[in-house]
């Protein structure tokens, strides 16, 4: 087989107001027709600035291709002329954004946007374009192809709409895909369905992709050869078992442990400390408001009554996919919101009965820490005002006194205490979110809420961010409430995880159990949705068909039961009640009523 | 630490940061002309008295026998009917000008600022009120208000300034409204509630700081808007009057003489122009440094 795209000496600068920088430097890179090569890399090694460039999207200035060559079937694209280059752009090389939302256009519904597409480039009349955009819809297995024609972008969901920029693509008559991280904002069961739709598209139309990501187990599954980039230099490349298997570069082993988080939390399994806080069938319905008077006409139970316990020095995981509820879970217990119904104790004391001045000390106890680094923290403040807010606020000190303070708790998060006297901007985003930590921990609180905390940083920062935190909870004894949808991040520090669906706990249990025996369908889902590294074929990734159901109009019965692969009968009419495993694990199922399996 | 060395090391941060906004600002060629222009007329503006060449003439004077001479050494932009020079008159005219825009947009933003901001960071009926009443002022036609104003007040600049405030500073706390509704909800809003942060502390500390990038942006190229607001006010006899040698008005009393002293109203028309767009590419200028979506380093 002859190399359909070849990489030769690249070299791309960008200037700044620093000087000028080389971003880019690959000497080789070979794609064969019909494979997939995957590239893995922190957020700044490049990766993008590569996938723009194979383009020509990169922006010139700042960016400027210094020397090399990018073949694509023997012609260069680097000294292509601008006509020539659309052409391929549009019919050749398709590529499939981060984020599908702003590459669909919104005030089009999918079907007019996927016939113009078709209407342009295979030259047919609308009525003979319309079949072949259903059968391209088909292709990409979205479900009820003819329903999703006439819908907009925004009414499908985000596996939904990226497999309709697939569709796309390909109704182009793309054979080479460049897919730029395109599982990064969807949710696990979502993201095994894409994998499998780009492995799939490759075997049957012999499509070549290059696959962009910053997890190696999700390229592992799905790519035949990976390469590993490094400050804009692939350091290591070959098969992907063999770089899994055998991998060379020190940095490899790193990214490679990186996946295969171990347990870091090793705790005393006997835990009789006293409960910090008891969640009592909490309700938060939000009112759906319509018509002239604005009266009420239907209710988003975005959680439904939830019961949990917490006791001093615990961590608890909270999972889900997006949707669940649990955002809207953590922010009625800080009491954001005020709740529909329901009991939060903390430390005994119910916090919707208390005045607004005993409601802000016991606020000062419990602080979170956000998902995104980036808005978590106000740009217009030097990091020692950020830090420091809650001294501000709680405490009277004096200058002098104030910022010794606040550098102790930059240096107890790792950061250089020179750093207070800099903007957030001026750091990555791992650093951030440390600093988001110690601004959390400024008050002593006693818990800690972490909202998906390290989903939006990179995967080597990642495991410093669980293990500082792991630290911090040993040293000033606190308890976590961990929210992520990412299940190893969650077992790697968790004593206890809750599974949450639509609103309701489905399963609950110690993070062990859950992990080794898990007992509800979603939870097994969920479970075996993971790309790992061990995963050989990406068949054996489980996947959910379709979304969650909105939770205006819930299933009846079993909330699960529209995407349940294991549903009967009476999961339409009964909604099932929690059921003892064994000691502290319950899962919500039928299957695990044995009176009602044995009928 | 010493005292010293603690203001050093708050102040080096935002003197960096100033110095990264002038590079980007100097990198566009359009705006660095800007920056340029503005900075001339500034200086024009401050040192008016001192450097026209005939400071006697910029008022009363009057020499009949050098009346709508023709641009010459002596004159560079001739004379008018009175004799008087109007390179003297026009220079001077940028003082009363950008004297009149700063004041009319300060107003504005004074005004308008804290309402928007109120009415974002609370929400509900307060919103809602703010909001409407800032409606009010925004459906009264400008120039009916202006008219009205001379009519109680007497025509002169300084009521054609509290005039195109008063129309003015609607935008202002829309625009302030808007961005208050959005950062409200941004992460580190979130976390000082929780942190326990009081309401009007969030309000002045997170709130407000983040919004004020659209609003300079806004307010520079309003700069412009308002000189040539107050330019035409002035020409319908609403602002300035005579002797004061406003741009607006010089243009006025020039139409009679139009035919036969071209220079009469070309010159102070080419400075209403000048002005007018370098106050607006700067205004780009500054949004391409201070819009976070646009900054690029």
């Amino acid at each position: 087989m002859s190399n359909y795209f070849e990489i030769k000496n690249l070299k791309v600068n960008y200037k700044t107001f620093e000087g000028t920088k080389n971003v880019l430097d690959i000497d080789n890179l070979i794609i064969k027709k019909g494979m997939s090569y995957g590239l893995v890399g922190e957020s700044g090694a490049g990766k993008t600035v590569l996938a723009l460039t194979i383009l020509k999207l990169l922006a010139t200035p700042p960016g400027e291709i210094v020397s090399g060559e990018i073949l694509l079937e023997g012609e260069n694209l680097v000294i292509m002329p601008e006509n020539k280059i659309r052409d391929i752009r549009g019919n050749k090389i398709a590529m499939i954004f981060q984020d599908p939302m702003s590459t669909l256009n919104p005030v089009y519904t999918i079907g007019q946007q996927i016939i113009n597409v078709i209407i342009k480039n295979q030259n047919v009349s609308k009525k003979r374009a319309l079949p072949i955009a259903i059968e391209m819809l088909g292709k990409v297995n979205l479900p009820d192809a003819d329903n999703a024609m006439k819908k907009y972008p925004h009414q499908l969901s985000g596996g939904q709409r990226q497999r309709v920029i697939i569709a796309m693509a390909l109704s182009c008559g793309a054979e080479f895909f460049i897919a730029d991280e395109p599982t990064r904002n969807l949710d696990v069961t979502i993201q095994a369905g894409i994998l499998k739709l780009i492995k799939e598209l490759q075997n049957e139309l012999n499509v070549t992709i290059l696959f962009i990501a910053n997890n190696l187990g999700l390229v592992s599954v799905a790519c035949d050869e990976i390469g590993i980039l490094k400050n804009g230099k692939i350091i290591e490349s070959g098969k992907t078992r063999d770089v899994i298997d055998n991998p060379i570069e020190e940095y490899t082993k790193i990214l490679l442990e990186s996946v295969t988080k171990e347990k870091i939390g090793n705790r005393e399994k006997e835990n009789n400390n006293k409960l910090i806080l008891e969640v009592e069938l909490l309700k938060k319905y939000f009112p759906i408001k319509d018509g002239f008077f604005q009266k009420t006409v239907a209710w988003i139970k975005a959680v439904d009554g939830i019961e949990l316990k917490i006791r001093k020095g615990e961590v608890l995981g909270i999972v889900g996919e997006s949707g669940c509820g649990k955002s809207t879970l953590v922010n009625t217990i800080l009491n954001l919101h005020r709740p529909t119904s329901g009991e939060v104790l903390f430390n005994g004391k119910n916090m919707f009965k208390m005045s607004q001045k005993e409601l802000r000390k016991t606020r000062k106890n419990i602080q979170i820490v956000f998902q995104d680094p980036f808005w978590s923290l106000n740009p217009r403040l030097l990091v020692k005002d950020i830090i420091g807010e809650p001294l501000k606020v709680h405490e009277n000190l004096n200058y002098e006194k104030y910022l010794e303070k606040v550098k102790k708790l930059m240096t107890m998060v790792g950061l250089p205490e020179e750093g207070v006297f800099r903007y957030p901007h001026e750091f990555s985003g791992g650093e951030r979110q440390r600093i988001a930590i110690s601004r959390a921990l400024s008050v002593k609180p006693e818990l800690v809420v972490l909202d998906e905390p390290t989903s939006s940083i990179d995967v080597i920062s990642q495991e410093r961010i669980l293990k500082l935190l792991e630290k911090l909870r040993k040293e000033l004894e606190l308890t976590y409430i961990l929210i992520s949808h990412d299940l190893s991040v969650v077992h790697s520090m968790s004593d206890k995880i809750i599974v949450m669906y639509l609103g309701k706990i489905v399963e609950i249990g110690s993070a062990d159990d859950i992990f080794v025996n898990p007992k509800h369908p979603y939870t097994i889902a969920l479970f075996n949705a993971i790309p790992k590294l061990t995963t050989n074929k990406i068949d054996e990734l489980f996947t959910l068909e379709g979304s969650v159901p909105s939770a205006i109009n819930l299933p009846s019965g079993c909330r699960f039961q529209t995407r349940c692969p294991e549903k009967f009968k009476l999961c339409k009419e009964k909604s099932p009640e929690m059921q003892h495993v064994d000691s502290e694990h319950y899962a919500s199922c039928h299957l695990l009523n044995m009176d009602i399996v044995q009928k | 630490m010493s005292y010293n060395n603690l203001i050093v090391n708050t102040i080096r941060p935002r003197i960096r940061e100033l110095k990264i906004s002038l590079h980007l600002l100097n990198r566009n060629y359009l705006t660095r002309f800007a920056l340029l222009i503005v900075g001339l007329l500034v200086a024009i503006a401050l040192l008016a008295p001192l450097i026209v060449p005939y400071p006697e003439q910029i008022m009363n004077e009057n020499n009949p026998e050098e009346k709508l001479m023709a641009p010459s050494a002596e004159h560079l932009f001739g004379t008018d009917e009175l004799g008087r020079d109007i390179f003297s008159r026009v220079l001077y005219g940028t003082r009363i000008s950008m004297r009149t825009a700063l004041l009319a947009v300060g107003l504005a933003i004074i005004i308008g600022v804290p309402l928007g901001a109120i009415a974002g960071a609370s929400g509900g009926i307060v919103d809602e009120l703010l909001m409407r009443f800032t409606d009010l002022f925004l459906s009264f036609p400008p120039l009916l208000l202006a008219i009205t104003i001379a009519a109680f007040m007497g025509p002169n600049l300084t009521n054609a300034m509290i005039a195109i405030a008063i129309t003015w500073w609607p935008w202002y706390a829309r625009l302030m409204r808007g961005q208050a509704v959005s950062i409200k909800e941004r992460p580190f809003v979130k976390a000082a509630e929780a942190i326990g942060t009081p309401h009007i502390k969030i309000v002045f500390m997170h709130i407000i700081p983040n919004c004020i990038s659209p609003i300079i942006v806004q307010a520079s190229m309003d700069i412009g808007g308002v000189i040539l607001t107050i330019a035409s006010l002035s020409f319908l006899g609403l602002g300035a009057q005579p002797p004061l040698p406003e741009w607006g008005l010089m243009i006025s009393t020039s139409r009679t003489y139009f035919m036969n002293a071209w220079w009469y109203s070309v010159f102070p028309g080419l400075f209403i122009f000048m002005t007018v767009l370098v106050f607006n590419l700067l205004g780009d200028g500054l949004r391409e440094v201070l819009d976070p979506k646009t900054r690029k380093l």
